[in-house]
């Protein structure tokens, strides 16, 4: 099963890779963290601050190694990905508030690669990342896809199975119940 | 204003929609003008999270050094499961709460233990005992108390 070469692995599809790593593959688990792991980490860097994104995103793959002998593949991987990402950024937020940490990361934090990483751009991005948060989740969702995994809205719509109309709507009501939580944090 | 935002409105869902594509493809960085207040709010709360919270890639170099640290974590939560389950449950940072129950326990055995003779039945008979036991149960509570104390603060 090692021997499974590089062009093969690119070409199969998730259900297969997941196939040959219950039979022992762990070139298999490598495809899929590769293929996965940019969406992912895209993900999380939108919603947990910069410091912790890497540490989550392990623990996503740590608890993919740990549940795909299970996944029973009634859902695409990609979809069932998403739910547990999902998952462990809420989990990240509970224990947070249990340990009562502030909102605002470090200073030391402050070795992002994003745009600005002055200490008022990077508290800029904890308050926004604190409103989406409060989200209800189809929406925190649809503004993922659109932003964070730079996602087209017939693209969204095909994987939601709704109607362009209809998730072009629930992106607009989205943002608008995103700009009442940023004007109510003010 | 609030309400507007919850009816069915296409036209505002094809403009929002829109202006959102074209902040994301780098072509808009200012609201549309011809936005009336509502479209304007939202078209600059778009702004703000593209500005803030711009899209990322990972390259190849980044993606292999992360996929390396995973694994050695993982080989390191492997070694961590092999160790013996009795230092598994009493290592500090995995059960602090276990570890404090066990203490407190232990302080309830000689609370058991020391009270009686502490206490005394009014005879000479084990006379010797009483300031020995009282010693040991005062200490006792108070290095339990200050344990306690101590796990708190360091939750």
């Amino acid at each position: 099963m090692e021997n499974i070469s590089k062009t093969t692995i690119e070409d199969t599809s998730d259900e297969i890779l997941i196939r040959q790593y219950r039979d022992g593959s762990a070139a298999a688990f490598d495809a899929l963290y590769h293929r996965h792991l940019p969406n992912v980490y895209k993900r999380v860097r939108y919603v947990i601050p910069e410091g912790d994104v890497e540490d989550v995103t392990q623990e996503i793959f740590i608890a993919v190694l740990r549940s795909l002998s299970s996944f029973r593949g009634e859902a695409q991987f990609g979809t069932w990905l998403r739910t547990l990402t999902n998952h462990k950024v809420a989990e990240f937020y509970r224990k947070r508030t249990r340990k009562q940490e502030p909102l605002l990361a470090p200073l030391s934090d402050a070795s992002g690669k994003t745009t600005g990483n002055t200490p008022t751009a990077m508290e800029e991005r904890m308050f926004i990342q604190g409103a989406l948060q409060k989200l209800p989740e189809n929406y925190r969702e649809i503004i993922l896809l659109r932003f964070a995994e730079e996602m087209q809205f017939n693209e969204i719509a095909d994987l939601t199975q709704q109607n362009l109309e209809a998730t072009k709507s629930l992106f607009r009501r989205a943002i608008s119940a995103l700009r009442s939580h940023l004007d109510e944090q003010l | 204003m609030k309400q507007s935002t919850e009816r069915f409105d296409p036209e505002r869902d094809n403009r929002l929609t829109e202006f959102t594509d074209q902040v994301m493809e780098g072509k808009m960085e200012q609201p549309d003008s011809n936005a009336d207040d509502e479209l304007l709010g939202l078209e600059k709360t778009i702004l703000r999270l593209n500005h803030f919270l711009p899209p990322v890639s990972l390259d190849e170099s980044a993606i292999k050094q992360m996929q390396v640290r995973l694994n050695a974590r993982m080989r390191r939560e492997v070694r961590e499961s092999r160790a013996p389950f009795w230092k598994k449950w009493f290592s500090y940072p995995a059960r602090p709460q276990l570890l404090a129950g066990v203490v407190t326990a232990g302080l309830l055995i000689l609370l058991v233990v020391f009270l009686p003779l502490s206490a005394g039945d009014g005879s000479t008979a084990g006379a010797a005992l009483k300031p020995i036991g009282s010693t040991v149960l005062v200490a006792a509570v108070v290095a339990g108390v200050l344990y306690i104390f101590w796990i708190m603060r360091r939750k």
